[in-house]
């Protein structure tokens, strides 16, 4: 009987060891996380401004340089497969489509999560929706019809809305509709960005869209030449191109915090 | 002794702590899944390809059917998509040149058959929708046709029980999306098949079906280079159109660029999408526009009355004006009319019931 009580007792407490040492794989993990975290998150935030002041919508207050004074009633874009870039020039990829409405906040927040340690230089986008997914309307979230950014006559995303009012030349108060889109509007911008560091955290890395930007740089718009602009006739190809041209300056390096 | 218990069900207790978990697993992957549907497609017919994100189960297609006849898709509830695509006309819209939507406005293309659709690639006379599912949702926002918001439509259905679990049961959702309204509704279009007309009986060798002679002359002068010369776009059996867009000459100055207001290249002004011949004699009016109120007009034009316009199709511009006589006209029409398939319009399936 001491004997039994003896092995029993080793028993207990090799059943303790091997619960404190083994116990749920998944417990192991966990504590093996918070050892050693080979990757971090970026918390992309993405303002909305003119002149690098944030949108106000519904006020006819902004001017661009062609001189015309202009509101912004609706502002919504897409941005796509981001891609944040090393200092030796190896790539994070995130295949990923967001749409962003300058009338709601927190539109403009994009998680990169999995995000490998290491100095990151810079950040890649596309504007808008690549030409595999451009053309079949049957999708859901962001990209779902029913977010009223998709043409369905001619089955093709509107990349970027901007809708609201101008003053035009006769001083009459006109409206104003851009839907840029088409396959041949799709187009990629690079952002260099402070030295982003990633080791194993979470940060924040601001960048803002200048709408004022997007109307002038390098190519200035003037809403009087053309204030329905519906990337829907062959004369759209200029616009399309000119406002394509001033996608990269408009994305601007705001802070890492 | 006490303590030799407790070890055992400290041991056994492990096990069933870390069990349990997986148990719960597996529970999560025992959700129900639709039935797959196989399709029949009768001889003289292709193969069908379904798109892999949206393959064919008996709740997907029992849906798009209620979906394609309900009326809640359009802006005041009062038309639906059969309202301008009907059986009896192989779900072309009755004798109208031009559909009319709500509010009575009218549309500005004749109203295309529906039959066959798995086999083409682009919907529309100007291949503007790039895939069946897509082409779901621009005659219900059209302001000219159903004119409905997509987020009203949805909201609508969500609020219906009878909706919410129909949806659920054929995609596994709890929230329903216009993405899975667009997926319903193509999975019951691509199962209306035609392929059950006179001439595909004949071709098939099936007892007590005879052709006339005219109708067999009609078939030698469609295929004939020198006379019909419909057999390059129009190929005779299976689908009866290549679905190549082509410009037939309609107008001198195109009125409608077509093909060409989708790809905005001149190349493609006023081209149209080839239509199938099947089921042609009760798709009347004919072209994009409607313009042939008969088959017998039809055959004047492309026998005479085409113009020579810039991105007139080579077959026809080489085609010789006034190749065929009246008779012989007369005789390819007589062989059209054996492309009616009196089972598909008839078909209970398809039926709105």
């Amino acid at each position: 009987m001491k004997n039994l009580n003896l092995f029993s007792s080793i028993l207990l407490k090799l059943v303790v060891f091997i619960l404190l040492a083994s116990g749920c794989k998944k417990t192991e993990e966990t504590v093996q996380e918070t050892i050693v975290k080979e990757t971090g998150t970026v918390n992309l935030s993405i303002s909305n401004t003119v002149d690098g002041i944030p949108v106000e919508m519904n006020q006819l207050i902004y001017t661009n340089t062609a001189g015309n004074l202009y509101s912004v009633g609706l502002l919504k874009y897409y941005l796509s497969n981001f891609v944040l870039v090393k200092q030796d020039g190896s790539k994070e990829v995130f295949n990923q489509y967001e749409l962003i409405d300058a009338e709601l906040s927190g539109s403009g927040e994009i998680l990169l999560a999995d995000i490998k340690n290491g100095t990151y230089k810079s950040i890649i986008f596309n504007i808008g929706v690549d030409s595999l997914r451009n053309h079949k309307g049957d999708q859901t979230g962001d990209l779902s019809p029913q977010n009223g950014m998709i043409w369905t006559w001619n089955t093709g995303y509107i990349f970027l809305k901007h809708e609201g009012s101008y003053v035009n030349s006769s001083s009459e108060n006109n409206n104003l509709m851009i839907h840029y889109g088409t396959d041949v509007a799709f187009t990629t911008v690079e952002v260099a960005i402070d030295d982003l560091v990633i080791e194993g955290n979470s940060k924040k890395l601001k960048l803002a869209f200048d709408l004022n930007k997007l109307y002038s740089s390098p190519n200035q718009v003037d809403f009087n030449d053309d204030d329905n602009m519906q990337s829907n006739g062959n004369s759209d190809l200029l616009w399309i191109s000119r406002v394509r041209d001033n996608f990269n300056d408009s994305f601007i390096f705001k802070g890492i915090e | 002794m006490g303590k030799l218990i407790i070890c055992f069900l400290l041991i056994g207790s492990t096990f069933l702590a870390c069990k349990k978990e997986d148990v719960n697993t597996d529970k999560v992957l025992l959700e129900t899944q639709p039935t797959p549907y196989t399709l029949f497609i009768p001889d003289g017919l292709p193969v069908m390809v379904f798109p892999n994100n949206n393959p064919l189960t008996i709740e997907g297609i029992a849906l798009g059917k209620k979906l394609f006849y309900d009326p809640i898709l359009s802006g005041d509830n009062s038309i639906s998509c059969g309202s301008c695509h009907k059986q009896n006309f192989a779900f072309a819209d009755s004798s109208l040149q031009y559909s009319i939507g709500i509010n009575n406005l009218v549309g500005t293309r004749n109203a295309m058959p529906l039959f066959n659709l798995g086999y083409q690639g682009k919907f529309f006379w100007d291949g503007g929708a790039a895939t069946l599912e897509s082409q779901v949702i621009a005659p219900i926002e059209n302001p000219l046709e159903m004119h409905e918001n997509l987020t009203n439509a949805v909201n609508e259905l969500n609020a219906i029980d009878e909706y919410k679990l129909l949806f659920k049961n054929a995609f596994n959702i709890e929230v329903i999306e216009i993405a899975y309204v667009m997926r319903a509704i193509a999975q019951f279009e691509r199962t209306m098949i035609s392929g059950n007309s006179k001439y595909d009986k004949y071709q098939r060798g099936e007892e007590g079906i005879e052709m006339s002679d005219q109708e067999l002359k009609g078939m030698q002068l469609y295929v004939d280079m020198e006379k019909g010369d419909c057999n390059h776009c129009h190929v005779l059996g299976s689908t009866f159109s290549d679905f190549v867009f082509r410009s037939t000459g309609l107008d001198s100055i195109p009125v409608d660029k077509g093909r060409g207001l989708i790809t905005l290249n001149t190349f493609d002004d006023g081209k149209f999408k080839t239509p199938s011949l099947r089921n042609i004699e009760l798709t009347a009016p004919y072209m994009h526009d409607g313009r042939f109120v008969t088959l017998e007009e039809v055959m004047d034009h492309y026998n005479t009355n085409f113009h020579y316009t810039t991105n007139l199709d080579p077959n026809l511009a080489n085609s010789q004006k006034g190749r065929m006589n009246e008779q012989e006209m007369q005789d390819i029409i007589a062989f059209l009319k054996t492309l009616t398939d009196y089972e598909f319009i008839n078909n209970e399936n398809f039926k709105n019931n």
